[in-house]
């Protein structure tokens, strides 16, 4: 069944198929929770007269704001991506930019891995 | 020949030329707010490294971002992030939808449009009277 059009279906033009187009479902999924939970501590910092802090000072709240940060992360290089795809034409420019943005996502999401760690151990 | 015909053909579709139309507009929208959210996460996140992570920063950092924040420019761009945010979350649940192979007709694509501006802007406007206005003051 390795027939030429089974290959076009499986993989396409970019060569991994729809996982790209999956992930950025699937991290778009995961946010709806996430970015209610976060704007609606952001909201009750406030109203409920609490630090903003409270955030990085309460375990359970910690995880949750590390999955908001990666995902968000994760979800808008995957965006980003697509933007450069359909309008930079330039055929320097293109796997440059996209280059640097995976770049910039790696490097932004270890620092952050690490300002979460040092958070977490702070509380144990 | 075909380097001639191909040179400098108007490329389709033809932007400039089309009414903007409520369904057009939302999806540039959802692009460009997507597009200002990026930097939006990443400004915070690095403020959230630095202030974090570097102690001879740290300090400097929290006064530069909470004098941003109390001035108008700052203030009207975090704004604007509020708008850009809560836009992206309904626009990205009107997507998931037409994913999911629902709400197709010409009609609840104008209605649904019309919605998440409605609740984007309405969210935006909640949440500035109920906390962030007081968190940057």
């Amino acid at each position: 069944m390795k027939t030429a059009l089974k290959k076009v279906r499986g993989l396409g033009a970019a060569h991994n198929g729809v996982h790209h187009w999956w992930l950025q479902r699937v991290t778009a999924i995961a946010l709806i929770p996430l970015v209610i939970w976060f704007t609606a501590k952001v909201v009750c910092t406030v109203s409920c007269n609490v630090s903003i802090d409270y955030i990085l000072k309460n375990e359970f709240s910690l995880v949750l704001f590390a999955l908001t940060l990666f995902t968000m992360l994760y979800h808008s290089t995957l965006g980003i991506k697509v933007i450069i795809e359909d309008y930079v034409h330039c055929k320097c420019a293109k796997p440059g930019l996209i280059i640097a943005i995976n770049l910039i996502a790696w490097l932004t999401g270890i620092f952050l891995l690490f300002v979460i760690i040092k958070n977490f151990v702070a509380l144990v | 020949m075909k380097g001639a015909q191909t040179k400098a053909r108007p490329l389709s579709p033809h932007l400039t030329i089309y009414r903007p139309q409520i369904t057009s507009v939302l999806s540039i929208s959802h692009r460009a707010s997507g597009f200002f959210l990026y930097f939006g996460l990443l400004i915070f996140s690095w403020f959230l490294i630095f202030s974090n992570l570097d102690a001879t920063f740290a300090a400097g950092i929290v006064d530069i971002t909470k004098s941003f924040f109390a001035s108008i420019v700052g203030k009207i761009a975090l704004f604007f992030w509020t708008l850009a945010l809560y836009y992206h979350f309904c626009n990205g649940i009107r997507h998931l939808i037409w994913d999911a192979g629902y709400c197709f007709s010409i009609k609840s694509v104008k209605v649904t449009g019309v919605t998440v501006v409605i609740v984007s802007v309405a969210l935006t406007l909640f949440t500035w009277f109920n906390g962030i206005s007081t968190l940057v003051k």
